[in-house]
């Protein structure tokens, strides 16, 4: 077995903006992927953690708030079922070897983004980011419109990169060679889902037998466009365009998702539009927040799968 | 049991009950500044405690050099944050599990002045609550305990040498530990070593294996991802590796007469620290004669986190320069070969 290609992918969003959940909802989301990919720690630490933050969340616990810099390395592989000899015709073009990426992730607290997080924890993370070639940024538009900080938290970090890997080889057209997942999360958050709703951009998912909504990839930019539009401060737009403006637009992608999904009552048949919301949430006198009913993660294995594509291609 | 009382600076760092994100909540008033907490809780936080069980406190006992403060040991008390209307809450506006950290500065000279273990240290200022009612700073009584301590065991004596490597060593398997009993171990790794190098020796009680931290000696549940620690199994001897050269002299010379030695390394109170020349000082000084040992990757540059991109370049220009130097002289032989 050829040694898989390394990777680093970081998480990029503020606190509580769901980067340690999507992570931890990606082991379900690929167990739910008719066991076409498996994903498995590299190393005793990361199998750890894939085991303990997808245990944790499956029973329905959103993972600790991250303290500092997490890292860990992760291998996404493609399984496929073994070959079949026929006598005739002779045999099937052979296939290339199966897909196998390892992914170095780095989680960190979301408080490095901002503008007054340690000097010393942004010299860290900068780092990492430096190092990396794919970028999971998480856009929180609850947050966003309750706070209106995404730009804060997008804009000094991504100077300073830019500002590290000014002389750097790799950029194109003095641009940052990062592949970039814009995931906006929170969908199943009822202003996120209505707004989508009023866009006429909901479709069926088709890989899901309780006819969950999804946004297809095409119209993820167009609700995200429109989420923008209520943000707390203003200046969400801002966010895409400093983006687009440091990373090559065809390395940009957007995605819509959850990393818990929708709720679906037991014995229901499937999605409703009148009780969807898949989260129990805590706070200060309401103890933690919970995962009402099974996770069913929307649109997590995506942006990792293309992220890997575009990585394993490079 | 002697008594001293420290004057301690203090800081408190977590969450806000609502609140979101994990920053500075209050301290001290004077001479502690806000880089001196971020360049602790930098450097060393225990990381994020999963799922799975957990020995609460985690201690940790980090060191910096303050313009103000001078010589400092930051000892981190880490803990779940507990349901308080007045302080941190359990939860963020989240809903997420949040821990907390109250961070102590110590002076390193007023610790080396009474030998102050790190056993003593926890013991007061565990007591200490923060936030305290005035940002005064704190007094602590610490009880120090009179020595001579008991004789360390083989495999301290293995792990306090394997230290001069300067590899970070992880300890392995300890799950059945108390903070206390593993706050005595460290104890026991750092009396056998120079007093002074607690001035540049950070260790922690836990910590994550998947945490960017900086500990030199720590406890965790599994080996590191991606780090060069050295990992060894709680008090089996013989899984400590002899990294030759002069941590073997050193261990030798440990074993010669461990108590005495004991004796002699906590009056040495100058602070030092494990970079290669120091280490071949402390050796010297010692008059233990050894090769060096191939020096580990230090895990805690004095200086703020190095920028190892910019180094890169800077290589690569420099690279650039040689190459080009190496053609112009080529070039000034074949011409004057031609011209002759």
């Amino acid at each position: 077995m050829p040694a898989p290609r390394e990777h680093g992918i970081a998480m990029w969003g503020p606190p509580g903006s769901g980067k340690s959940t999507f992570l931890a909802a990606l082991g379900i989301a690929i167990a739910s992927q008719n066991g076409r990919w498996s994903l498995t720690g590299q190393d005793p630490a990361s199998t750890e953690m894939l085991i303990s933050s997808t245990g944790r969340l499956a029973e329905g616990s959103f993972p600790a708030a991250t303290a500092g810099l997490e890292m860990f390395s992760w291998v996404l592989e493609e399984t496929r079922p073994p070959a079949v000899r026929r006598r005739w015709p002779r045999r099937d073009p052979a296939p290339g070897p199966p897909a196998r990426v390892r992914l170095r992730l780095v989680d960190p607290a979301g408080e490095i983004y901002a503008p007054e997080g340690s000097r010393y924890a942004r010299e860290d993370l900068v780092t990492t980011l430096e190092s990396s070639r794919g970028i999971v940024f998480l856009f929180d538009p609850i947050r966003e419109f309750l706070r209106g900080d995404a730009f804060e938290h997008t804009f000094g970090m991504l100077a300073t990169l830019a500002s590290r890997m000014v002389d750097s080889p790799e950029r194109i057209g003095g641009r940052l060679p990062h592949h970039v997942a814009v995931c906006v999360t929170k969908f199943d958050e009822p202003r996120v889902l209505q707004t989508a709703m009023a866009l006429d951009l909901l479709t069926a998912d088709p890989a899901d037998d309780l006819g969950s909504p999804t946004v297809a990839e095409d119209d993820a930019r167009e609700l995200l466009g429109r989420l923008c539009q209520v943000s707390h401060s203003g200046n969400a737009d801002l966010v895409v365009n400093t983006l687009l403006a440091h990373f090559l637009p065809s390395r940009v992608k957007f995605f819509i998702t959850s990393s818990i999904g929708f709720y679906v009552a037991p014995r229901s048949g499937g999605f409703d539009f009148a009780d969807y919301q898949n989260v129990l949430p805590g706070g200060p006198g309401a103890g933690e927040s919970r995962v009402r009913t099974a996770v069913r993660p929307v649109n997590v294995v995506e942006p990792v799968f293309w992220l890997a594509r575009q990585l394993a291609e490079a | 049991m002697a008594t001293i009382t420290l004057r301690v600076q203090w800081a408190l760092w977590g969450t806000e009950a609502g609140g979101s994100g994990y920053h500075q909540l209050a301290c001290s008033a004077g001479e502690i500044s806000r880089d001196a907490v971020d360049w602790v809780v930098t450097r060393y936080l225990p990381g994020t405690p999963h799922a799975g069980p957990h020995s609460w406190p985690q201690v940790t006992i980090g060191w910096l050099r303050d313009d103000s403060l001078g010589d400092c040991l930051a000892v981190g008390i880490h803990d779940r944050a507990v349901p308080d209307a007045a302080g941190p809450g359990a939860v963020d506006a989240h809903g997420r599990t949040v821990t907390r950290a109250r961070l102590y500065y110590v002076r390193f000279p007023d610790a080396a002045r009474s030998r102050v273990s790190y056993s003593d240290l926890y013991e007061a200022l565990s007591a200490v609550r923060l936030p305290a009612a005035s940002p005064e700073p704190v007094r602590a009584d610490l009880a120090v305990r009179p020595g001579p301590a008991p004789a360390p065991a083989e495999f301290a004596l293995r792990v306090a040498a394997l230290l001069l490597s300067g590899y970070p060593v992880c300890v392995l398997g300890a799950e059945d530990l108390t903070v206390t009993e593993r706050l005595g171990f460290l104890d026991a790794v750092a009396s056998l070593l120079p007093y002074g190098m607690r001035a540049r020796l950070s260790v922690s009680t836990w910590a994550g294996s998947t945490a960017a931290h900086r500990f030199r000696l720590f406890f965790a549940a599994v080996p590191r991802s991606g780090a060069e620690d050295i990992a060894v199994a709680w008090d089996q001897a013989g899984t400590v590796p002899n990294a030759g050269g002069a941590c073997a002299a050193y261990l030798s010379w440990l074993r010669e007469d461990t108590v005495r030695r004991v004796e002699q390394l906590a009056a040495a109170g100058q602070p030092a620290g494990f970079a290669p020349e120091e280490v071949r000082r402390l050796l010297s000084g010692l008059g233990i004669a050894a090769p060096d040992t191939p020096a580990g990757p230090d895990p805690e540059p004095a200086a703020p986190p190095a920028r190892p991109g910019r180094r890169r370049i800077r290589g690569a220009r420099a690279s650039v320069a040689v190459i080009a130097a190496v053609l112009l002289v080529a070039a000034l032989v074949v011409i004057a070969a031609v011209t002759s």
